[in-house]
């Protein structure tokens, strides 16, 4: 495996005017001569994550943040744009330069019970992708596995046994370690512990960081849960209904929040502190927004706007454009 | 000071088993919910905070084995008939669930499936029942409400379906809403939109609400009073603001070290070791005790009772955490 140096021209991951486009339930009535609608679940994304990076990828339920995690490493295609991963096009490659991605790229998942087959030991379930990318077999295999369980904390006892007999948090270890074993040097980690019990996300979350560290690896990190997002993020990107609404430091996000977008979601999370949370209410009095209807053209945020102004912001959608440095919005007045 | 609304003395909840002995989920818990009050139970899974919600609409499996004590209003609800549960529930006594999709009929109209919950129990105006529909759904912040109590339950958003089945649990003006979980599967901005809600119901109507859930800040924003449970049993029991500002029990202190903050930037996570105990094997002792940071021999031998470390606050530990060390961080 080679390390490649990356500086901010070269970046390790680039992701490039991507969309991904599904079409619309066709049921009865769809004719040959109407137009089929599209839901634009990734609608001309781009950002660059940095080697040793972690970039924290955050929104609603339907934003799209799940699809845009596959297509950027190949699991679903896109309609259109590019993912770039250590210099090569994730859409172009076929057999096995393909394969070859894939050591490089691996993904987490929110629950790698259904990603884990129930079927399969622990130790055959990690020694597959050792033996599909050719990269050792037999006791060498064996030898990789118990390194990789004990990365993630759990002992070679459980090489044996079968996903069902482990807890949730212990099954994300081993999806961990199924992903830890190729050393890809980036991971998609896609709400890797919303599943989980509280007390249990906070070992995983503790894990993730130590293998960033000890393995000098590259997230994009993405999850509905802002405070999580903050914790373990470098750079956070917000998305909401197919794009991205604002991109900055993780700092900088969480305590000058240029989009409306930002401002709505960090005022709606409660804190676990009673005087911050009073606090918190008061300045949210209000503020509720009460129409979450969807748009046509135009921001796809401005029918729940406060600072809409019309006709623009339901006309022309506007572009993540730079305020200062590297905090980027996609708004015509936030941040001006 | 009046009567609690709700007394609930030594709940214990068991399963039985084939050839082992049963599995006890809820083990000896013991509460008061005084009118009006908003009372918030956090613990994990398997912590028993459900099934003792349920047990208090009479809501558990068949199989469940239920002693103790449930007081509603003074009568004793685990020994009312079939029918006066029927009566209680819904008028007295309503819960909204986590999942509103589950809870409501998929092939009626909302307006109708609220219409019914209110006939039920009153059958006085069944002319004006459309209007009362749509009153309460105008409450809970849903627009157009005429048009929309005539949409099936998919063409309503998540939250739309939330605050819908809240109409619905609170048609009847109960006493007492219980609400499982009642923001977990939505969206930030829809979960403000519940919390809110359900405030503007207690300030508004005098509701009582027992509220369950996993998630500690949500407590923080609703609730006076915060139970904390674990294993089945209630370990900490207080004023929200003494409990998340000066834990006494080392889980609750552990729970919040845990928790990444969104109000400010903290430094590693302090994980809890280890994973909840399996209620059909707990540890002997205080069942925190193979996860405390501070256990001793005592705490692996003898469990600890609750007691009151002053007039409202609770506590089930052997070395309870003071204003001192750990608990000033």
């Amino acid at each position: 495996m080679t390390t490649e140096v990356t500086t901010e021209a070269n970046p390790l991951v680039r992701v490039a005017s991507l969309r991904k486009h599904f079409p619309m339930g066709g049921g009865a009535g769809v004719g040959l001569t109407m137009r089929r609608e599209v839901n634009k679940a990734v609608d001309d994304v781009s950002f660059d994550i940095q080697a040793g990076e972690t970039l924290g990828l955050v929104g609603e339920s339907g934003s799209g943040k799940s699809t845009l995690g596959r297509v950027v490493v190949g699991l679903l295609p896109a309609t259109s744009g590019q993912s770039i991963i250590a210099g090569q096009s994730v859409a172009k490659l076929r057999g096995k330069a393909r394969k070859a991605l894939w050591r490089h790229a691996q993904m987490v998942f929110q629950d790698p019970y259904s990603s884990l087959n129930p079927r399969m030991t622990v130790q055959d379930a990690l020694a597959e992708p050792l033996r599909n990318f050719g990269i050792a077999r037999g006791g060498e295999a064996d030898r990789l596995v118990r390194e990789a369980l004990d990365a993630c904390g759990l002992g070679a006892r459980a090489m044996t046994r079968y996903p069902r007999e482990f807890s949730g948090g212990q099954r994300q270890r081993i999806g961990i370690a199924r992903a830890l074993i190729v050393r890809p040097n980036f991971i998609v980690a896609d709400e890797p512990v919303s599943a989980l019990d509280v007390s249990i996300q906070a070992q995983i979350i503790n894990l993730l960081q130590d293998l960033k560290a000890e393995f000098g690896l590259t997230y994009l990190f993405i999850a509905h849960d802002l405070a999580v997002i903050r914790h373990v993020s470098d750079r956070v990107a917000v998305m909401y209904r197919g794009k991205l609404v604002e991109t900055a430091p993780a700092e900088a996000l969480y305590a000058r929040p240029l989009h409306p977008y930002t401002q709505l979601l960090l005022r709606s999370v409660p804190v676990p502190d009673t005087k911050a949370e009073a606090e918190r209410r008061r300045l949210a009095q209000g503020t509720e927004v009460t129409n979450p209807e969807a748009t046509g053209g135009g921001c796809p945020f401005s029918a729940r706007c406060p600072m809409a102004q019309f006709p623009i912001c339901a006309e022309k959608a506007p572009t993540l454009a730079a305020r200062s440095g590297d905090h980027f919005v996609a708004c015509h007045f936030a941040g001006g | 000071m009046s009567e609690p609304i709700l007394s609930i003395r030594d709940l214990r909840v068991a399963f039985p088993r084939r050839a082992a002995p049963s599995v006890t989920v809820v083990d000896g818990v013991a509460f008061d919910v005084m009118p009006g009050e908003i009372v918030g139970v956090v613990g994990e899974s398997g912590s028993g905070k459900s099934m003792t919600a349920r047990s208090v609409l009479r809501l558990l499996p068949r199989t469940a084995e239920v002693q103790g004590s449930i007081r509603f209003r003074g009568d004793e609800v685990l020994k009312m008939s079939p029918g006066r549960i029927r009566e209680m529930r819904g008028a007295l006594v309503s819960m909204v669930f986590q999942d509103p999709m589950t809870s409501f009929n998929p092939v009626l109209r909302i307006g109708d499936q609220i219409a019914e919950a209110i006939a039920i129990h009153d059958r006085t105006g069944r002319a004006s029942l459309g209007e009362r529909v749509a009153r309460l759904l105008a409450r809970v912040g849903i627009a157009d409400p005429k048009a929309r109590a005539r949409a099936y339950p998919h063409e309503f958003s998540g939250g739309m379906r939330q605050r819908a089945l809240t109409a619905m649990a609170v048609a009847n003006g109960p006493a007492l809403l219980i609400a499982d979980e009642p923001t977990t599967a939505l969206d930030v901005t829809v979960q403000d939109q519940i919390l809110r809600l359900m405030r503007d119901l207690n300030e508004q109507s005098g509701t009582a609400i027992l509220l369950i859930t996993h998630n500690i800040a949500v407590v923080a924003s609703l609730c006076r009073r915060l139970i904390v449970m674990y294993a089945g049993r209630v370990v900490e029991d207080g004023p929200t603001a003494e409990v998340l500002s000066a834990p006494q029990h080392p889980y609750t202190w552990s729970l919040l070290q845990s928790v990444p903050r969104i109000d400010r930037a903290i430094g590693r996570l302090t994980a809890i070791k280890g994973q909840p105990p399996d209620p059909a094997t707990p540890p002997g002792g205080c069942k925190f005790h193979p996860r405390c940071p501070r256990a001793e021999r005592r705490c692996a031998e003898e469990e600890p009772p609750l007691e009151q470390t002053s007039a409202s606050h609770a506590v089930r530990c052997w070395l309870r955490m003071s204003e001192t060390a750990e608990a000033a961080q």
